[in-house]
């Protein structure tokens, strides 16, 4: 197999990339792999994820016609899906509420699974930022009953146990 | 400060004379972010001081950077700034902006915390050889620490949160820095970085600004931070290195047992070169140094001692050398500083 960066030397390097939201296999010589390596900060950045997403669609123009692409955008700090997908970083914490759906995949590819198992902060959230929370965290919930989106009802659902005996859930597994 | 660390080595390049580490260094970073206000890419110029005001507030208030010194970006020269990175104490991206940032660093540069950077903290422990566990934990009890007066972003399913979510949920990127010249001599780095690169594990060259890495050094640390926890992620790392080590020293081994004289002829040409030469650029020295390395811990070669040449590793980039002499210099002015340094050292 012939290394598909340089088309040049045997490919001995193989590694899955996510191509309009498909993982993809992509082959590259060593030579290849470390020059990309020593470029960015990561041997196969986030941005260079992002920007095979957006591979797919043909040309920039059809590109800034995506309405999808404008909407949603985070109401906090303003990020649309677009710039995200250009800057490959997100604009606040709020962000990841904003576009959880797009999230769901690209985290389903980069990370290990989705929910977080590490450590959490002792005294996480402060009792008044915990208060607003719930209250937020319970419309949407009642949301997305209606909705009947039971995915999200149990991540809202978990989300308010959490809040409501931070002592408890503290300890980590 | 600058003057300080000039004249001494920080604590992870110090190895005792009797061990041959492959693995040189290790290092644990946490990345975290204030819950109420956008990352540093979205801030505007004030609340990115606000950061920095409030971060530096909060380190004064624990054990490991109570007395650390407090660096604003702006108040750095651009040799200043590439010394840092030269250093392993800031990032390259971190000193390329005009925006407010600082670094807090620790006096003997174990512990450094950059406010500002992609995250608005992006703190790290460097320690000698691989010694990711203890890294872990003194970090791990620093980060506990200022948590009491930070309100970080958090959430209970996401974990911490990042501005890329590459780095969401632990935040944490555990790397150990290798020199594995064997491995690069056999043409089987390819292999290794396709093998870990399955299980999440990346490989980097370091020193390098061409196609391969000067020096044989290499940077593997972990990519998936979501999933697991700290402790499970830098054990990963920790047995993956081990593995990489061991592969290493079985190459050597056949390497010194097969082609001894080649061995020893390529470390004698490597110390002549750099014993005699004028003019030496940043990358060949870095690869004779390599070599020489390789002629010390295969025991070929007893004329050098090992922490000379780590030490030098590092004291002959371009900053290093125009810090040591105090002015700056153009690239032919550094490579005969450099030639001279070497000289004298060895
Ligand atoms: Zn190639
Ligand atoms: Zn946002």
């Amino acid at each position: 197999m012939i290394c598909s960066f340089c088309n040049k030397n045997e490919a001995t390097i193989h590694f899955t990339e996510i191509i309009n939201s498909k993982m993809e296999e992509t082959h590259m010589c060593e030579e290849c792999a470390l020059k990309k390596g020593i470029e960015t900060s990561l041997p196969f950045s986030f941005g260079d994820i992002l920007s095979a997403i957006t591979k797919g669609i043909e040309n920039i123009n059809q590109f800034e016609n995506e309405d999808f692409l404008e909407n949603p955008e985070c109401l906090s700090c303003g990020l649309t899906i677009k710039d995200f997908i250009k800057q490959g970083r997100l604009g606040c914490p709020e962000c990841y509420e904003a576009f959880a759906d797009a999230l769901k995949d690209i985290i389903k590819n980069v990370q290990k699974s989705p929910n977080h198992t590490g450590k959490s902060p002792k005294i996480f959230p402060r009792p008044k930022d915990a208060k607003r929370r719930i209250a937020e965290l319970e419309k949407k919930l009642n949301d997305a009953v209606i909705e009947e989106r039971y995915e999200d009802c149990v991540a809202f659902r978990d989300e308010i146990k959490h809040l409501k005996q931070p002592a408890e859930s503290d300890q980590n597994v | 400060m600058f003057e300080k660390m000039i004249h001494h080595r920080p604590p992870w390049l110090v190895t005792p004379p009797s061990t041959k580490p492959i693995a040189i260094s290790s290092r644990i970073r946490l990345a975290r972010n204030m819950s109420d206000l956008p990352f540093p890419g979205r801030c505007t110029n004030e609340q990115r001081s606000e950061v920095i005001l409030r971060v530096t507030k909060a380190v004064k208030k624990t054990a490991l950077l109570k007395k650390a010194e407090v660096l604003k970006l702006d108040s750095l020269s651009p040799i200043d700034r590439q010394f840092l990175v030269e250093r392993h104490l800031v990032s390259p991206e971190f000193v390329q902006q005009d925006a407010p940032a600082a670094v807090i660093i620790s006096n003997d540069e174990t512990c450094s915390l950059m406010i500002n950077e992609e995250d608005h903290i992006r703190m790290q422990v460097l320690r000698s050889e691989l010694n990711l566990e203890e890294a872990w934990e003194m970090l791990n009890k620093f980060d506990s620490e200022l948590e009491k007066s930070l309100p970080y972003a958090f959430s209970s399913k996401y974990g911490y949160l990042t501005a890329c979510p590459t780095n969401v949920g632990t935040g944490l990127r555990a790397s150990a820095m290798l020199h594995l010249p064997a491995l690069v001599h056999e043409h089987k780095i390819g292999s290794v970085m396709s093998a870990v690169g399955k299980i999440g594990i990346a490989v980097r060259g370091l020193y390098g600004e061409s196609s391969d890495s000067k020096g044989n050094m290499f940077q593997i640390s972990n990519q998936v931070t979501l999933g697991q926890n700290e402790e499970n992620i830098v054990n990963q790392l920790h047995q993956i290195v081990l593995r990489i080590i061991e592969h290493e020293n079985k190459l050597r081994e056949a390497l010194i047992a097969n082609k001894p004289h080649q061995i020893k002829n390529d470390v004698g040409r490597a110390y002549g070169t750099l014993k005699y030469a004028e003019i030496l650029t940043s990358e060949e020295a870095t690869e004779l140094l390599s070599s020489l390395l390789i002629g010390v811990d295969l025991q070929v070669f007893d004329e050098v001692d090992r922490t000379i040449v780590n030490e030098l590793l590092i004291d002959i980039q371009p900053a290093h050398l125009q810090k040591m002499k105090g002015k700056n210099l153009t690239a032919e002015q550094r490579d005969l500083y450099r030639a001279k340094l070497i000289r004298t050292r060895l």
